[in-house]
């Protein structure tokens, strides 16, 4: 379970303050609102990136952010984040890619090629990542979060490169994760097409 | 996988960029190398040929021609010396291990000694074919002449009169080669050797004199009194050849010190070209790194990758300057001098470098603290999004 409280986040200076949330396991709460308006650095303050100012954000099993205070290990261990922009080290393949995350994560994934595979890239395993259209880019970034089964899933516009298809392979896919998992999923999106599986809405 | 193989992977994807600064930092340290290869290989062949050599007696005339022609057999020794008057030198002042030779002719250039037992007997040999000679006509050669002649064991020459080549040959005396030898006092590897006798009889004579007298002294004092104590008394002259030498040497070693001083700034400007530009190359990858971060990886990971990406680059320059010594070495071939200098046993002597490695891994340890600082201030949320 993921939980915050109001938060006040630093960015670069100036402080943006967010409501609070809690996202119970097994659900996914979606976060909308217009360009500019915090998505992306409330995702980014979940995940420590951000320092905050003020208030805290628990994630159960795994301690608690508050000011200057990121536990050891948080992302390692207890989340999981997919990008607005697709990154990757561009010297690697797709298979490289995803094995630089486990690395990252000191884990070893059993359902890299099942997850491949269901978002249409398995052919693509051994190609260079630069190669890559930015679609199969945003499903290879999904894909890379998904390996890890962290209690938290933070996703930055996830379907924003993607077309109706793989929106909905991606939807499916969160969703057979999280009652594999039980994890809790806060996605930040304009899509409309992610309301019907959010369990909650919060507008910024 | 690991963090040397994404390491390995970062820096391929830069080839140009690693070439370059492994070429600047591999440049220093050829330099370094070399010098200090040079100042060995001249030591070495310096000291090994003057071993047991305390006292040079020849004809009078130029001290360092003479130390040149009959201790490196590199010049013309001035004349011979008599032979009665010579060997009651030797016996007055109670010399050791002492080393008759009588310069004779040469074939194909290359010089035929005189000598006797106790000159063999003082060559340090890497290797020897076939036999010292045993009969009076044998002779022994020097591996660099047997290359360069193709004699083999048990062939027949004639030599040519004087020390040159050209000249009109002594076709009524021929030696047999009876040995082949290599040491690693680079004179011996371009003589022939054979007894004094037959470098007498070839010019007709039964008897002859000495061109020069080499011997050991034992007792220090008399190393620096019996030279002059000759000087005085006798028509011979009598010089040290350690102290003639070590003179060089001396001048050698300032020379040297000051080419190494020169690598060594310039490697410390390598070091600071390649700090710089590892610097930028680790501002280039900001998104990378920052990306590392943001899936969980702890920062001693990301360190590590910096580590092995300059360990990677430390090793490159490494083997490049191995290659540019490589190239000095199968250039030298194209020198006399350089051939002689530079004795494999002692160029290929890789416990040389250890010193000089080492500092080059470290270098790239040290090389890494600065990004390693620097990494752990990344503005990760800039870093992701600007990207």
């Amino acid at each position: 379970m993921l939980s915050s409280s109001i938060i006040e986040s630093n960015l670069n200076g100036s402080s943006i303050i967010f409501p609070s949330i809690t996202i119970p396991k097994g659900e996914l709460l979606l976060l909308k609102g217009k360009s500019g308006s915090g998505k992306s650095t409330f995702l980014h303050s979940v995940a420590g990136l951000v320092p905050l100012l003020r208030g805290n954000i628990k994630i159960e099993g795994h301690g608690e952010i508050s000011k200057n205070i990121v536990p050891k290990n948080w992302r390692k261990n207890a989340l999981t984040i997919i990008p607005q922009r697709p990154l990757f080290w561009q010297s690697l393949t797709v298979e490289e890619n995803i094995k630089l995350s486990e690395w990252s994560k000191d884990i070893e994934s059993e359902n890299i090629e099942y997850i491949l595979e269901k978002l249409g890239i398995i052919d693509l395993s051994k190609k260079a990542v630069n190669k890559l259209s930015l679609g199969q880019q945003q499903r290879l970034s999904a894909a890379r979060a998904l390996i890890s089964k962290v209690p938290v899933v933070l996703a930055d516009e996830p379907t924003a490169a993607l077309d109706e298809e793989n929106t909905n392979t991606l939807i499916n896919l969160f969703k057979e994760h999280q009652s594999e998992t039980g994890c809790s999923i806060l996605v930040s999106s304009h899509d409309n097409r992610l309301d019907s599986i959010a369990d909650q809405i919060v507008i910024l | 996988m690991n963090s040397l193989y994404f390491s390995w992977k970062a820096i391929w994807k830069r080839r140009s960029s690693t070439i370059f600064i492994s070429l600047i930092w591999a440049t220093g340290l050829l330099g370094f190398a070399s010098i200090q290869r040079l100042n060995n290989g001249v030591s070495n062949a310096l000291q090994l040929q003057l071993e047991n050599t305390d006292l040079l007696l020849s004809a009078k005339g130029s001290p360092t021609r003479s130390i040149l022609a009959n201790v490196f057999h590199l010049n013309e020794p001035d004349g011979n010396i008599l032979r009665s008057e010579a060997d009651e030198l030797i016996r007055n002042y109670n010399l050791q291990n002492v080393r008759r030779i009588a310069y004779g002719d040469n074939y194909n250039g290359f010089r035929i000694l005189g000598c006797d037992s106790a000159t063999w007997n003082n060559i340090n040999y890497i290797e020897i074919k076939g036999n010292l000679p045993q009969k009076s006509n044998d002779v022994i050669i020097g591996r660099n002449v047997a290359q360069k002649t193709g004699l083999k064991i048990g062939e027949r020459f004639h030599g040519t009169h004087g020390l040159m080549e050209h000249d009109h040959n002594h076709e009524t005396t021929f030696y047999t080669v009876s040995g082949i030898i290599y040491s690693n006092a680079p004179s011996w590897n371009r003589l022939i050797m054979g007894s004094m006798s037959s470098v007498w009889r070839a010019h007709g004579y039964s008897d002859s004199n000495y061109t020069a007298i080499l011997a050991r002294i034992d007792n220090p004092l008399d190393k620096l009194l019996i030279p002059k104590k000759i000087q005085e008394e006798s028509s011979i002259m009598a010089v040290s050849p350690a102290f003639e030498v070590n003179n060089v040497l001396n001048w050698m070693h300032q020379s040297s010190k000051i080419f190494s001083a020169i690598s060594f700034l310039f490697l410390i400007t390598a070091a600071l070209i390649m700090f710089f530009l590892l610097q930028s190359h680790v501002k280039e990858r900001l998104g990378d790194y920052a990306l590392l971060r943001a899936l969980g990886a702890s920062w001693w990971k990301i360190a590590k990758i910096v580590l092995w990406q300059n360990i990677i680059l430390g090793s490159f320059a490494i083997l490049l300057t191995y290659a540019g010594l490589a190239f000095i070495w199968f250039g030298q071939y194209t020198s006399i001098t350089l051939d002689e200098i530079f004795q494999k046993e002692v160029y290929w002597d890789l416990s040389l470098d250890i010193k000089w490695m080492f500092a080059c891994i470290v270098l790239s340890i040290l090389t890494s603290i600065g990004p390693w600082i620097w990494l752990q201030r990344i503005p990760l949320h800039r870093a992701l999004v600007d990207s």
